[in-house]
């Protein structure tokens, strides 16, 4: 990415995106849960969420949602991370940003969850 | 918390939750008075006299109301360490004002961190409240909200993955610049 300084530089942004913004067909295709409370962010879920964002940004992946998933209860599992795909929502625990990285790849992208990572599953 | 930044966004969940709608988040270094002063004012449903006064008791809150106090007890003992001090004026339906003041110099103060980092979570997140932060450094300052962020990049929206990683580099480099200046 180049460097970003101005908003007018902010503004060119803007307009290459909007010509390679994919259409979108309508609904958001996944919504990530990502949950930012305190035990969450001291585990380092920001960091999580940062390297989600960035990955989504290379890939032009924009049929996406992330909202905040509040805690589970599941602090020992911190950072957690929930994808909702296709009407299943799989939740991974323990996320580290390189998990992130794979996750967003193989299962918010191309619908392919990674086992080793899950703790919970449910259908809607 | 390692950086102060990490507190920065925990207090802002809180105000989210809080049903604030706008955030004002101000952060003022002064070499002379050698403090780091962080302002967090939001226009939530603030907290009644008894929560209020447990705010900074990460025993009693966390029990009582599961959402408030937890990140506010961190933020206080993190400044007290430093030699400094958090007040916090609230009452019901007038928001909530949270005010840390650190001893610049004092070696247990955590680095500020990733502040660009922080904002753009709490975009992504939260892409429809209006955020504004403001960062002075002597007499020397820089300023964003993202009510006029969201002006400018529409009608792409501001939790679109591009704008937000644009917005993060439009911060990272203006802070920066007031950093060197």
């Amino acid at each position: 990415m180049e460097k970003i300084k101005s908003l007018e530089d902010l503004k060119n942004l803007r307009d290459k995106a909007k010509e390679t913004l994919r259409t979108r067909s309508g609904d958001v295709k996944v919504t990530i849960f990502a949950s930012m409370g305190t035990v969450g962010i001291a585990a380092g879920a920001r960091e999580v969420l940062k390297m989600i964002i960035s990955e989504l940004e290379k890939r032009n992946f924009s049929d996406v949602e992330i909202i905040e998933g509040g805690s589970l209860g599941l602090d020992v599992e911190e950072p957690v991370l929930t994808i909702e795909r296709a009407g299943t929502k799989i939740t991974y625990g323990k996320v580290t940003p390189e998990m992130a990285k794979q996750i967003v790849i193989q299962h918010v992208i191309n619908g392919q969850p990674i086992g080793e990572y899950v703790i919970a599953r449910s259908k809607k | 918390m390692k950086e102060l930044s990490l507190n920065i966004l925990d207090i802002v969940e809180n105000s989210v939750n809080a049903s604030a709608k706008n955030i004002d988040i101000v952060i003022e270094e002064s070499a002379r008075e050698d403090t780091l002063v962080i302002k967090i004012n939001d226009d939530g449903r603030g907290m009644d006299e008894s929560v209020l006064k447990s705010v900074r008791d990460p025993f009693m809150t966390t029990k009582s109301s599961k959402k408030v106090g937890l990140g506010v007890s961190l933020l206080n003992a993190s400044a007290q360490m430093c030699d400094g001090r958090l007040d916090v004026a609230s009452s019901p339906g007038k928001g909530t004002n949270i005010c840390a003041v650190f001893k610049n110099s004092h070696l247990d103060r955590p680095p500020l961190g990733d502040i660009s980092g922080t904002l753009v979570a709490v975009m992504a997140m939260h892409p429809g409240i209006n955020i504004s932060y403001c960062h002075k450094i002597n007499d020397k300052i820089f300023a964003v909200n993202t009510s006029s962020l969201r002006e400018l990049m529409s009608p792409l929206p501001l939790n679109n993955p591009a704008v937000l990683k644009g917005i993060e580099e439009y911060i990272k480099s203006n802070l920066e610049n007031l950093k060197e200046g």
